[in-house]
């Protein structure tokens, strides 16, 4: 089991939603989240003073995806999250020990479909 | 003997018209209180947002309190032009001609007096004690604000015998509250954070902009209240009261207007949150002198208010004065400046329109001595309850935020 974390513009969330649905792969959990990657952040002006380092505004998608879904998962991540342009995120995959469906107690691959 | 009843009933039917309108008009000057709330807690961090509402709600209920048993006898009691001694709501004949009850009297001046200490609370937002502050409401409304009303309002008051203009307030309540607040902040010192280490001014943002935004259409609303509501009757001011509402709404249009175009082209983009006090700077600008000006003249007041409050706002903020929601730059700075505009710009008696000087100084006179009076007041009790209560909450639970430690409260829990 892996688990693919990807950080990715707020307005790709419907499409890659929907592609992730159609793809089989229903499950996400979506955190909204403020960083910066190598744009270092920006500048706006509150009330006429300056504010350096604003972190850009994206949304954390996590599946937790059979090692043989991982593949398809990331295509259709990639297919659709990007605007082919700095800011697009970042992907990153980790190992998964164990998953647990809390409703009917089962375990493994099994409980993550 | 028919011709008698007559005019008892005629006299009873102004009375209660005028019931009617003061009493419509103190309700809607009561709203402006939830106007400052939402403003203020929208322009600070969500850790202090609880606290700024529970400030407002000290105002308006200690405020409140204070200015029935103490303060209103002090404004409007039998004057020797400086003070009166009177103690609760008297039924003798104020001399102000009123054709409604003392106590309605009494329920749209609280209004007024709630709304001037309103002002304070914004500037010495998210690091003021609660009882300090509660401590100084009571004194502001009980002393402070009667006397500044009893000069400006009461039949005796010695800048109503000089001829002094000042409506609903431009001097007594908003250069009252805001030169007050300017004390306080000065005492109190920036929020942490504020300035870095070499003194370098860093952007607080308020934590809910478009809640600030409502509470600025609230306190917009309020102002048709607060301003026509100054006639204290409907009978035979019918003219008057379409004049100051008009006036009123062209003022604050002029300022939002003004800001707009200043941030636009001063930073390339319109700062919304500016022009939210744009408007307000309008409104308080136009406060003192709607009853006598044109038209034209309270687009200009109103479009001059909307440029200083821009420029104050980061003057203040260069001076090192924290104000996190600009109530000094909108209710001192402009309610100073709308006071000495009526002298300029009254069509009987300004400068401008061919009245003289005399109108001007007696603006200039009364206005400054009434910023200079709430701050220097100001200043010499926030100094006192600092030496002796304190009036800064300690810096761990500054960072924590007060609503968390003072009150035990969070504005927004996050689960369930």
């Amino acid at each position: 089991m892996k688990k693919i974390e990807a950080i990715i513009r707020p307005s790709k969330l419907k499409d890659v939603q929907r592609a992730l649905k159609a793809a089989e792969i229903p499950c996400i959990t979506v955190v909204p989240v403020k960083g910066t990657g190598l744009q270092k952040g920006y500048s706006e002006r509150y009330r006429g003073t300056e504010q350096a380092m604003i972190l850009k505004t994206r949304v954390m998608i996590i599946c937790i995806v059979s090692n043989e879904n991982k593949e398809k998962c990331i295509d259709v991540i990639l297919e659709n999250a990007s605007d082919n342009r700095l800011g697009d995120g970042k992907i990153f995959v980790y190992d998964v020990e164990e998953a647990i469906r809390i409703s009917s107690k089962v375990r493994g691959d099994e409980a993550i479909v | 003997m028919e011709e008698v009843t007559t005019l008892v009933e005629q006299a009873e039917l102004v009375r209660s018209i005028d019931t009617v309108w003061v009493a419509l008009c103190g309700a809607i000057i009561f709203l402006m209180e939830g106007g400052f709330a939402l403003l203020e807690a929208g322009f600070v961090r969500s850790k202090n947002a609880m606290s700024i509402i529970a400030k407002v709600m000290i105002d308006i209920a200690f405020g409140g309190v204070a200015f029935y048993a103490v303060g209103f006898g002090i404004a409007y009691g039998n004057s020797n032009g400086f003070f009166a001694f009177d103690t609760g709501i008297s039924s003798a004949d104020l001399g102000l001609g009123l054709t409604v009850s003392n106590q309605l009297f009494w329920f749209i001046q609280l209004g007024f007096a709630i709304a001037a200490i309103s002002i304070v609370s914004g500037a010495v937002a998210e690091r003021m004690k609660v009882w300090s502050y509660t401590l100084y409401v009571v004194v502001f409304c009980s002393i402070m604000y009667p006397l500044v009303a009893n000069w400006v309002w009461n039949p005796n008051g010695w800048l109503v015998v000089r001829g002094f203009n000042d409506f609903a307030g431009s001097a007594a309540v908003h250069a009252m509250g805001g030169f007050a607040a300017l004390a306080a902040a000065i005492v109190l010192g920036p929020r942490i954070g504020k300035y870095d280490k070499n003194g370098v001014l860093i952007a607080i943002p308020g934590h809910n902009l478009p809640l600030a935004a409502v509470g600025g259409f609230i306190l917009w609303f309020g102002w048709f209240g607060f301003n026509p509501g100054s006639t204290l009757g409907a009978v035979g001011n019918w003219e008057l009261i379409g004049k100051v509402v008009t006036n009123t709404f062209l003022a604050s249009a002029a300022g939002g207007i003004a800001t707009m175009a200043y941030t636009y082209f001063k930073y390339g983009q319109i700062d919304v949150t500016m022009a939210i006090n744009g408007v307000l700077a309008g409104l308080v600008a136009i406060t003192a002198g709607c009853n006598v000006v044109d038209s034209g003249s309270a687009l200009i007041i109103g479009a001059i208010a909307g440029v200083v409050v821009d420029i104050a706002v980061v003057f203040f903020d260069t001076l090192k004065i924290d104000d996190p929601v600009g109530a000094i730059a909108v209710h001192g700075v402009n309610g100073f400046l709308g006071t000495v505009a009526v002298g300029f710009f009254a069509a009987e008696g300004g400068l401008l329109f061919g009245g003289g000087t005399d109108l001007l100084v007696t603006q200039v006179l009364g206005v400054v001595t009434i910023g200079t009076f709430s701050f220097v007041l100001t200043f010499v009790l926030m100094k006192l309850m600092k030496k002796t209560i304190g009036v800064r909450v300690k810096p761990e639970e500054e960072s924590a935020g007060l609503d968390a430690v003072t009150f035990g409260v969070e504005a927004y829990t996050t689960f369930e």
